[in-house]
């Protein structure tokens, strides 16, 4: 796995090679065809992504009903966030939409690299953080409905 | 001191004319593109982003942009009902007749364009103003850089000009991007805000016009998005939408600020409006 592949994540941009060495140790590449799920609601989150080429779909799934994508993925975002924070739950499914190449990292490997590495787990914190608010601010744009009819 | 237009200025202005229905096409559950010819045989000439006041007999006036008609193709407008005037609008059938006046107001400013990349971002129906820079864009594609539309809109039912939008994805010489807030299970395009689209298309900030359509909160967030980006204020241009009623910038009632936006706008730098546009009740 290249540093450079990570490295090309918005998200990871601040790390220095050296702060980066123990990520790239966790990481694998990984390929999803389309509509493969790459993870489901309420499992385990052992491992967590950075799309290199594709499209992923965060995926709420309801009985009697077909899944209801509320939010697309796109290259260098980082699939799921759940991760990062007990219990270590995925809150959403997730689903390539189209064939998908990514870069999987062990997440438990990665959490127990931050308790040795404040500034890892700092600059980690401070990605996800601005990607939670990120997501948080366009999330409550879409609940605007601004598209919708005036009348 | 005063001034007062001209009488014979402002009565030709104020005279609608009539045309008639040629065509009429549904695009969404209560949008509708009409084209229209004019009775006098005299088209009209316009600008990509001015508007018109259409007029249904009997019923009202309202302004709507032009979304196209290029010489010797007919006039053609993209209309929301959402009111009695656009409800008459949209339910004329072919062979009907509405008065129309214009066009007025200032457009997207395209020569400022050439030479540089462009952006046009829109918003639902905020598409239709724009849409005539995409047919300008695809006659004269040799006089710009990159060049990108990104499109955001409620749902996939919602999407205007659906056969278009694969029309021009498909010449591969402008990117098409495209996201919708809710999607059913039929849909493997992009979900979220039309922002999140920003970071995937090809422009330098530095040598970019961006030309932005859709609701002030959007145009707003884009505008921002693009200023992060490194694109200035003053090249983003937004298209206003007011309560146009003579427009000719005479009556007042599309007021913004110290600007008449049926004169002095619908597009306008948004440099020019930024700090109008976090102003309560403006």
């Amino acid at each position: 796995m290249s540093l450079d592949a990570v490295r090309n994540s918005e998200l990871l941009v601040d790390l220095s090679d050296e702060e980066m060495a123990p990520l790239v140790a966790a990481s694998s590449e990984v390929r999803f065809a389309a509509g493969e799920v790459i993870f489901e609601e309420d499992g385990v989150a052992e491992t967590f992504y950075l799309i290199v080429h594709g499209k992923v779909g965060l995926e709420l799934t309801s009985p009697g009903g077909a899944p209801l994508v509320i939010q697309t993925l796109r290259d260098g975002e980082m699939v799921g966030v759940s991760w990062f924070f007990p219990p270590y739950v995925w809150e959403w499914r997730a689903r390539a939409l189209t064939e998908t190449s990514a870069i999987a990292f062990d997440a438990e490997q990665v959490r127990e690299q931050c308790k040795e590495r404040c500034e890892l787990e700092r600059q980690l914190l401070r990605s996800i953080a601005k990607a939670a608010a990120v997501r948080l601010h366009n999330s409550r744009t879409q609940l605007l409905d601004l598209y919708g009819s005036r009348r | 001191m005063t001034t007062t237009a001209a009488p014979e200025f402002v009565a030709e202005a104020m005279l609608p004319r009539p045309f008639r229905v040629v065509s009429r096409r549904q695009e969404t559950g209560d949008t509708f593109t009409l084209e229209f010819e004019p009775e006098d045989g005299v088209p009209i000439t316009y600008d990509p982003g001015q508007f018109t006041m259409l007029y249904a007999f009997g019923v009202g006036e309202v302004p709507i942009s032009i979304a196209g008609g290029r010489a010797g193709e007919p006039l053609m407008h993209t209309v929301r009902a959402v009111g009695a005037v656009t409800d008459a609008i949209c339910n004329l059938p072919e062979g009907g007749l509405v008065g129309v006046r214009g066009p007025y107001g200032k457009g997207w400013p395209l020569q400022r364009a050439v030479g540089k990349d462009l952006v046009i971002a829109a918003g639902g129906i905020g598409l239709a103003p724009l849409r005539s820079v995409v047919v300008h864009v695809f006659d004269n594609r040799d006089q710009f850089g990159s060049v990108s539309l990104v499109y955001g809109t409620r749902s996939p039912s919602e999407l205007l000009y659906e056969e278009e939008l694969r029309w021009w994805r498909s010449r591969f010489s402008i990117e098409v991007e495209v996201t919708v807030d809710r999607a059913d299970a039929a849909w493997y395009g992009d979900v979220g805000v039309v922002t999140n689209l920003l970071p995937r298309i090809t422009f330098d900030p530095a040598n970019t016009v961006a030309m932005v359509c859709g609701p002030e909160i959007m145009m707003k967030v884009v505008a921002r998005e693009l200023g992060a980006r490194g694109v200035e204020s003053d090249e983003v241009f937004v298209s206003l939408e007011r309560n146009m009623k003579c427009g000719i910038g005479l009556c007042g009632h599309c007021q913004f600020g110290a600007d008449f936006v049926c004169r002095d706008g619908p597009v306008v730098p948004f440099a020019s409006v930024m700090n109008r546009m976090t102003v309560e009740e403006l």
